[in-house]
């Protein structure tokens, strides 16, 4: 998503990036990729695991405007993109 | 985990739903019990699955289906289930209730297996909400509190 996310933002959307790693591996991480969104730690799975039970990595849940989830998508394949910016277009009207 | 919801709580009691049937006897279990008790009655049993008093209870239940010697009505299942006596002929056990008797149910019903099913993330309803610190930063950031109005990729990864 990181490629569209400067054109998804002006519709009023963000990325939430979440993950159990440690904060030295994800500060690596994040610079090696040149991340732009915000990180979460989650260093016991109080979210990931007891509250929002990922079954996969990476799994993406969209949420509209609302608060409700509209979409959840376990995994990432060369259709995720797409599938996903007709989803942010689609929550952001 | 199957083997953990497996109702065998008292040696006499099962998840009532699934009727298995011997020649004069009726024990109800649930769906998610009936695989695990098939597997001890063939003599399959994981034993570190299950605990002792389920075991046993199995081996009981094994013992009387081979003997087939108790006759009665299999009555009262509970959310918990009941191991009843159906009459002579077998009935549904609702059915073998006058409609003065009190139900057959248990006023309170059993606590789900999981607790925490009820929160599990479902399109439609609404996300859960929490608070975690922010990467780099000494501040936590709270969801959704921290992004009204815009709509948000939740994205858990991890870096390996």
């Amino acid at each position: 998503m990181q490629p569209k996310l400067t054109e998804w933002r002006k519709l009023g959307f963000e990325l939430v990036l979440v993950s159990m790693d440690t904060a030295k591996d994800l500060t690596a991480y994040v610079k090696d990729r040149k991340l732009d969104a915000p990180v979460l730690l989650d260093p016991k799975g109080e979210v990931s695991i007891k509250a929002y039970k990922v079954e996969g990595i990476p799994q993406t849940v969209f949420v509209d405007k609302q608060g409700v989830v509209q979409k959840i998508s376990v995994g990432w394949d060369t259709s995720s993109l797409a599938e996903f910016e007709r989803l942010v277009k689609e929550l952001t009207k | 985990m199957r083997r953990s919801g497996f109702h065998a709580v008292s040696g006499e009691l099962f998840h009532g739903k699934r009727e298995l049937s011997t020649i004069n006897r009726v024990l109800v279990i649930c769906e998610s019990c009936l695989p695990a008790i098939l597997n001890c009655m063939a003599g399959r049993c994981e034993g570190s699955d299950i605990v002792p008093r389920t075991r046993s209870t199995v081996s009981r239940l094994r013992t009387m289906a081979v003997a087939t010697l108790m006759l009665g009505v299999l009555v009262g299942a509970t959310a918990c289930g009941l191991f009843v006596k159906p009459p002579t002929v077998a009935t549904p056990p609702a059915a073998t209730q006058p409609p003065s008797q009190p139900p057959t149910q248990p006023p309170v019903a059993r606590p789900p297996e999981n607790p925490q099913a009820s929160s599990v993330v479902t399109q439609g309803k609404p996300a859960p909400p929490f608070q975690l610190q922010a990467l780099n930063s000494t501040s936590t950031v709270r969801f959704p509190d921290a992004f009204k109005g815009k709509v948000v990729a939740l994205e858990f990864f991890s870096t390996s």
